[in-house]
């Protein structure tokens, strides 16, 4: 059974497993919301213009706290930049995404290709490094981590109420463009956690595919991030077990797992639990709270919706 | 923003009758693209129930959410029991039309109905948030409303009048004094709004105030104590008897409105549409 004790012995790997026990904590607690609210898409853009802040604190001669400072810049950036730009504007939420998405992640490349003298490797931003993963990157991450399973389990009540019916949640006293403000912080937050381990290529990936497993197995929203993260371990460990045994990459291992299990969980799970949605896809995010664009047509014959 | 100089056109400053639960005097809002509503006057009594009827487009929920103290009054005022609507909260019921809710949220009737007791400060009750919302309170709601074995279901396998129920549990969860509800039977079978509006009776018996919308012209006729009919502008507010007639009607839906009775029920509709706003 050496196989199983043998990968430990190493340091780097003791440490890519702490990075990986964050990543799955920060990563299914903050991916429930980017699922039930539709949000993979902007989580994706988050990580990957997270590179640009990196860069260029890597070129201000940061180190590695200061390298992950500069990344969560640019991912709150980001976040906030695309919520107001399709908010002020009639750019859909979607193109704003996505001007935001290249814009940055372009300049992001540009700045480490400009610092590639100075031994920074592109592919250790792009697709993670596990041995690239010091102490302060520990430090950092956990504290992040916290950061995040505080903030979370003390906005809750305001994070999930917004998420479901944000029209009632203000008509209730809460500010609902805060608490929308605040949860993608989180999203950028758990960004910057998960792109040292996995880089923010694949960075999406553990926001999403752990949560969006446990959501076709249990039904309220404390039971899919417990799931989640119960998830994101077995895909951290699993990962990195096959790395080291396989001698491949780390990270795609690590998404690998993880995708396998909502396949696995997608094929096996109930009928009733996995459920059609009745409505479709919603992209929520970019609901307008105002609804202003409704009901144009006066037209007496048109009553309510058929259901 | 409120202009003073643009207020008060038609109503003299309201008296603050004891009985006065909602007073809308000179209200013009709307949202970016400019105004939704114009010049909107009413008062709401204690006890009263009110049918808000007009088209689609017509601003009933524009006028709902300016209650509710989301959209600022541009010119005129409100008043919710004699509070600005952003300090009345705490008093005021809510129910937003169903098509707005998320229904695949993955969430169950029992935690929808105790978001209802949302307060800010509540907010930090962590025990509560994490068991699901139980509370004598909302097993209450959910017993008046008929949902209370659906407690622990999930609210997307619920059936259309069984989502409606729990959204009107979540209303009166908090026992408020006025009730503002949006389109709550729209597209509803016959036993669900019969159930709801025993319900809405029972509740204006009791003193609370209902603004209903509505695209139910007869029911409104036949159970409400007041129609305030809408469209941007007031067309007409009173006893339905006086306002659900051809030519507030015809002026408010924009094309010839047949309006007759048949004993005690009455009917509205377009003559060649085959459409018709009927009792069954």
């Amino acid at each position: 059974m050496d196989w199983l004790t043998d990968p430990w012995h190493f340091e780097f790997m003791q440490r890519a497993l702490l990075a990986g026990v964050f990543v799955a904590v920060a990563g299914a607690v903050v991916g429930t919301f980017v699922v039930v609210r539709g949000l993979a898409f902007l989580g994706d853009a988050v990580a990957h213009t997270s590179l640009a802040g990196a860069a260029v604190a890597f070129l201000a001669g940061g180190g590695s706290a200061l390298i992950s400072l500069g990344a969560g810049v640019a991912a709150v950036i980001t976040a906030l930049g695309v919520t107001t730009v399709s908010r002020r504007s009639r750019v859909r939420l979607d193109t704003a995404i996505a001007i935001f998405f290249a814009g940055l992640f372009a300049l992001g490349i540009l700045l480490v290709s400009r610092a590639r003298n100075y031994a920074l490797d592109l592919n250790s931003f792009l697709v993670g490094n596990i041995l690239g993963v010091s102490t302060t990157d520990l430090i950092v991450m956990g504290a992040l981590t916290a950061v995040i399973v505080a903030l979370t389990i003390y906005f809750f009540a305001e994070l999930r109420f917004v998420a479901y019916d944000p029209e009632m949640a203000a008509a209730s006293g809460v500010r609902v463009g805060l608490v929308e403000a605040g949860l993608l912080v989180l999203v950028a937050l758990a960004a910057v956690v998960a792109f040292r381990l996995v880089g923010v290529v694949l960075v999406v990936a553990m926001l999403v595919a752990p949560a969006a497993t446990a959501s076709l197995l249990v039904r309220r929203l404390p039971q899919i991030m417990l799931g989640g993260i119960v998830v994101g371990l077995v895909a951290v460990v699993a990962g990195l077990y096959a790395s080291f045994h396989l001698d491949v990459a780390t990270a795609p291992s690590i998404v690998l797992v993880a995708v396998l299990c909502f396949g696995v969980v997608f094929l096996l799970a109930p009928r009733g639990l996995r459920g059609p949605s009745s409505r479709g896809a919603r992209g929520d995010w970019s609901r307008p709270v105002d609804g202003a664009s409704r009901d144009q047509a006066p037209d007496i014959s048109s009553e309510s919706p058929s259901r | 923003m409120p202009s003073p100089t643009n207020g008060p056109r038609q109503a003299p400053e309201a008296p603050a009758a004891p009985t006065a639960a909602v007073v809308v005097d000179g209200l013009t809002t709307g949202y970016d693209g400019g105004a939704a509503i114009e010049e909107i006057s009413f008062v709401a009594a204690r006890g009263d129930m009110v049918g808000l009827i007009g088209p689609n487009g017509s601003g009933k929920s524009t006028l709902i959410r300016a209650l509710l103290g989301l959209l600022p009054a541009w010119t005129g005022r409100v008043r919710v029991l004699g509070r600005e609507p952003e300090r009345a909260r705490a008093t005021v019921g809510y129910m937003p039309q169903a098509e707005h809710v998320d229904w695949t949220f993955p969430i169950t009737a029992q935690e929808v109905v105790a978001m209802g007791l949302y307060r800010p400060r509540l907010g930090r009750d962590l025990v509560r948030l994490f068991m699901g919302g139980r509370s004598p309170k909302v097993s209450a709601a959910m017993e008046r409303t008929g949902t209370a074995d659906l407690a622990s279901e999930q609210i997307r396998e619920l059936s259309a009048g069984q989502q409606r129920r729990v959204l009107l549990a979540r209303t009166l969860v908090k026992d408020p004094d006025v009730f503002l509800l949006d389109e709550p039977t729209a597209g509803l079978d016959v036993s669900v709004e019969e159930d709801m509006l025993q319900l809405f009776a029972e509740l204006a018996a009791a003193g609370k105030t209902l603004i209903v919308a509505t695209h139910d012209l007869a029911c409104v006729y036949r159970r409400y104590s007041s129609a305030l009919c809408i469209n941007r502008r007031l067309l007409a507010f009173g006893p339905p008897s006086s306002v659900l007639t051809e030519n507030v009607l015809t002026e408010a839906f924009g094309r010839h409105v047949l309006v007759f009775q048949i004993g005690e029920q009455m009917y509205a509709t377009e003559p060649h549409v085959d459409h018709a706003t009927h009792e069954t």
